[in-house]
C-alpha cells in the first residue's frame, strides 16, 4: 500500500516577484501586489446603537480636559460589558470640559453627557450626586462604572451607591462577565462577588484598549441640573520642592548628561517643576535618594516628565511608565529614552537648558 | 468640642495578626489636636480587648467597646449608639485595614444619620478649618460643616507615639450591643486567601489571524516627534508644549 503524497502548494499558488523569485504564501492567496500587511490601515467599521435595549454609564472627571489611562480603562470595561448580551449603549458623564480633540468614537462611547459648569470644580459632592441621580433616572443604566481616584471619583461612587441603595464593588482589580474581585483584609484576602450595579475599578482590569470598531458618538449637555453654590474654600498647591515624587504632576529629571546641576536647579525653579534624577545622578550625590526615579527608586505618575540627559535604561523606564507625556533632551539620537518619549529634542543639555532659562526670563 | 472617633482592628500585612489600624491612628492624631478626651468607639468582640489596648497606648484614657457578633452589620449598631450619644464631629479613617476595607462605613453613617460628609481630611485646626488632600500636591482648605462626619486621609501623618504604660492603664468599657438587626451588608461576597493573577477583561476579537498579525507588524514602536535644530528652537517648542498643558504661564 502506498500513501499518496498531496502537494499542498500547487503550481497556481504563489507569485513571482520582480526579481524572478517564486514566493508562496501559506493560508492566504496573495497576488504580488498585496504583500505589505496593510490590513490595519483600513477604516474600522462604525457601530450604530440606535435600537439598543440596555444602557451602561461611565462617570469620569476631566482634569484640564484630559483623560487618564485609568479613565480609558473604565470606558473599555463598560464597552466590554455592553458587548455581552443584547445590544447596549455606552453613556459617559464627564464633569469638566473635555478637550475637543479627544476621540470618543475610538473609545467606544455612544453618548457623551458633559457637565462643564465651573462650579462643579469646587467641593460640591452632594450636587454631583444630585446630577448623577438625575441622569441615572433618565437612562436607567444596568451598571455604572467609576474609577478609583482621589480626584473625587472614589468619593462620588460611594456616595451615589449608598444614596441610591445600589450594590457596590470598589477597588476592583478584576472584572469578568459575571464576577468581580477585590482585595480585603489589608491585602491578604481576596473577596469575589457577582457583578455589582456600581463598579469602581482600579487600573489593570483590562488588557488592550483598542477597539476593532468605532462608534458614532453624540454629545449632549446635561439638562435639568441646578448649578451648585460654590462653597467658600481655598485651593493651594504645596511648593514644588515639597511634593513627594509619587504625587508630582510635572517632573524635571536629570541624568548623567547634565554637567551643571546649578543650571538644572535654576530651570526647575523657573518652571516650578518637581526635581528628580536617574540613579547615576543620585549615586553621585547630586540629588537625595528619595528623588531617584526607576525600578529601585520611585514610580512617578506625572502628566509631563522632562528627561534631560537620561539614556533610558529599562530600570529607569519602569519608573515612568505611568507618565502621560515624556519629553526627552539628549545629544544621542539613538538612545532608548527618545524611543519612549513623545517629544524629543536633540541638543546638548547645557545649551538647551540655558536657552530655556533665557526664554523663561525673557517673558515677563 | 464633643468628638467621637471610630476605631477598628487592622491586620498586619505580612503576618496577618490583628493590630491597630494605622488609618484609624491617623484619625486619632487629628482628633487629639482638637480635644484632649475624644470618645473612642469600637464595635466588635469583647475577646479582642488586648489588641484594642494598642489604641490606648497612643494616649487615650478609655474606649467604648460595643459588643457585636462576627458578621453582624456594624453600621446598625453604630447608628443606634450615635443617636443615643450625639457628637459634634465624627472622625473615621479613610478605610479599614484588615476587615472588608471598602471604605463604605462613613458613607452609610452619613446617609442614615443625614449628616454632611467631608472626605480625605489631613488636618483640622481649632477654628474648624479642614485641609483636604488632593492628588498632585494640591490641598483644599474649607470650613467644616456643623454636625459633620469626616474621614481622615491615608496620607495624613502618623503623629501619636505608643507608650506601653498608657496601654496598660487605660480602661475598656464593654457595652452590650443590640442583637436584633444582624443583617449582613455585603450579599454574595466570598472571602478567601489571596491568589495571584487575574483575568483581564477584553472584547472578543472578530479579526482574523492575518489581521491581528498585520496590526502587530504595522505598529512599530517608533517614538514620537523628534526635534532637531538649534537649542533655542528646541526650547521654544518645548515651552509652547508646556504652555498648551498649562504648566507654564
Ligand atoms: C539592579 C539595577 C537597578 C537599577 N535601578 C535604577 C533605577 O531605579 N533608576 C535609574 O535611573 N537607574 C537604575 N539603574 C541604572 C540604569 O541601568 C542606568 O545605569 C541609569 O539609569 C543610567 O542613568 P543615566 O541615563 O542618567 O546615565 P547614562 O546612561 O550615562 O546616560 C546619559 C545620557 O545622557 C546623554 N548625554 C551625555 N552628555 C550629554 C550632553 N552634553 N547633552 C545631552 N545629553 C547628553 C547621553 O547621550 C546618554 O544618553 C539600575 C541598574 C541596576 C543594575
Amino acid at each position: 500500500m502506498s500513501i499518496r503524497r498531496v502537494n499542498r502548494f500547487t503550481q497556481e499558488r504563489g507569485f513571482v516577484t520582480a526579481e524572478g523569485i517564486k514566493r508562496v504564501a501559506r493560508a492566504r492567496d496573495v497576488t504580488g501586489l498585496d504583500q505589505a500587511p496593510a490590513a490595519a490601515a483600513k477604516a474600522k467599521p462604525v457601530r450604530h446603537s440606535e435600537n439598543a435595549e440596555r444602557n451602561l454609564l461611565v462617570v469620569l472627571h476631566c482634569k484640564a480636559g484630559e483623560l487618564s489611562t485609568l479613565d480609558r480603562e473604565a470606558i473599555y470595561v463598560a464597552r466590554a460589558l455592553s458587548e455581552m448580551g443584547s445590544q447596549a449603549q455606552v453613556h459617559t458623564l464627564v464633569f469638566g470640559a473635555p478637550n475637543p480633540n479627544l476621540d470618543w468614537a475610538e473609545f467606544g462611547v455612544d453618548q457623551l453627557h458633559v457637565l462643564a459648569d465651573e462650579r462643579f470644580e469646587h467641593y460640591v459632592p452632594e450636587a454631583k450626586v444630585q446630577a448623577l441621580v438625575h441622569l441615572h433616572g433618565q437612562l436607567e443604566p444596568e451598571r455604572v462604572v467609576f474609577v478609583e481616584s482621589e480626584l473625587g471619583d472614589s468619593d462620588l461612587a460611594r456616595r451615589f451607591a449608598i444614596a441610591q441603595g445600589l450594590s457596590f464593588g470598589g477597588d476592583l482589580y478584576e472584572v469578568t462577565d459575571h464576577s468581580v474581585r477585590r482585595l480585603s483584609g489589608n491585602g491578604r484576602y481576596q473577596a469575589s462577588g457577582p457583578l455589582p450595579q456600581v463598579l469602581a475599578v482600579q487600573s489593570g482590569t483590562t488588557g488592550d484598549l483598542d477597539l476593532e470598531f468605532v462608534t458614532a458618538p453624540n454629545t449632549v449637555a446635561v439638562q435639568g441640573v441646578d448649578a451648585p453654590v460654590a462653597p467658600e474654600e481655598s485651593l493651594f498647591s504645596l511648593p514644588s520642592g515639597d511634593i513627594p515624587l509619587v504625587e508630582a504632576d510635572f517632573v524635571i529629571s536629570a541624568g548623567n548628561g547634565v554637567a551643571n546641576m546649578d543650571t538644572f536647579h535654576r530651570l526647575a525653579q523657573l518652571l516650578d517643576a518637581t526635581v528628580a534624577g536617574s540613579r547615576v545622578v543620585v549615586d553621585d550625590g547630586k540629588l537625595p535618594r528619595e528623588r531617584q526615579v526607576g525600578a529601585t527608586g520611585q514610580i512617578v505618575k506625572a502628566s509631563v516628565y522632562l528627561a534631560i540627559g537620561i539614556s533610558g535604561a529599562v530600570q529607569h523606564l519602569q519608573g515612568i511608565k505611568d507618565c502621560n507625556t515624556v519629553i526627552a533632551v539628549n545629544s544621542d539620537e539613538s538612545c532608548d529614552m527618545i524611543k519612549r518619549a513623545d517629544v524629543s529634542v536633540i541638543a546638548d543639555a547645557e545649551e538647551w537648558m540655558q536657552a530655556m532659562i533665557s526664554a523663561l526670563e525673557g517673558t515677563p | 468640642m464633643n468628638l467621637t472617633v471610630l476605631i477598628s482592628l487592622g491586620r498586619h500585612p505580612k503576618s496577618g495578626r490583628l493590630m491597630l489600624s494605622p488609618n484609624d491612628a491617623r484619625a486619632l492624631a487629628v482628633a487629639r489636636r482638637l480635644s484632649d478626651s475624644p470618645r473612642l468607639v469600637h464595635v466588635g468582640e469583647a475577646s479582642q480587648q488586648q489588641t484594642l489596648r494598642q489604641y490606648l497606648g497612643l494616649g487615650f484614657a478609655a474606649i467604648d467597646l460595643i459588643e457585636a457578633v462576627p458578621g453582624q452589620d456594624i453600621c446598625g449598631v453604630l447608628i443606634e449608639d450615635l443617636r443615643r450619644n450625639p457628637c459634634d464631629l465624627l472622625l473615621t479613617g479613610e478605610r479599614a485595614q484588615g476587615q472588608d476595607d471598602t471604605g463604605l462605613v462613613p458613607y452609610i453613617l452619613a446617609d442614615r444619620l443625614q449628616r454632611p460628609l467631608l472626605d480625605r481630611v489631613l488636618s483640622i485646626d481649632a477654628q474648624g478649618q479642614a485641609t483636604q488632600f488632593l492628588p498632585k500636591g494640591q490641598r483644599r482648605v474649607m470650613a467644616l460643616p456643623a454636625q459633620c462626619i469626616a474621614t481622615v486621609s491615608e496620607n495624613a501623618p502618623l503623629e501619636l507615639e505608643y507608650v506601653a504604660r498608657r496601654a496598660r492603664q487605660g480602661v475598656i468599657n464593654v457595652l452590650p450591643g443590640n442583637t436584633g438587626d444582624c443583617a449582613q451588608v455585603y450579599h454574595g461576597w466570598q472571602q478567601e486567601p489571596k491568589q495571584p493573577g487575574r483575568t483581564r477583561l477584553s472584547i472578543q476579537s472578530t479579526a482574523s489571524g492575518w489581521d491581528r498579525f498585520a496590526k502587530r507588524m504595522n505598529t512599530t514602536g517608533g517614538g514620537g516627534q523628534v526635534l532637531k535644530g538649534s537649542p533655542d528652537q528646541g526650547a521654544a517648542q518645548v515651552l509652547s508644549l508646556l504652555r498648551d498643558k498649562k504648566l507654564v504661564p
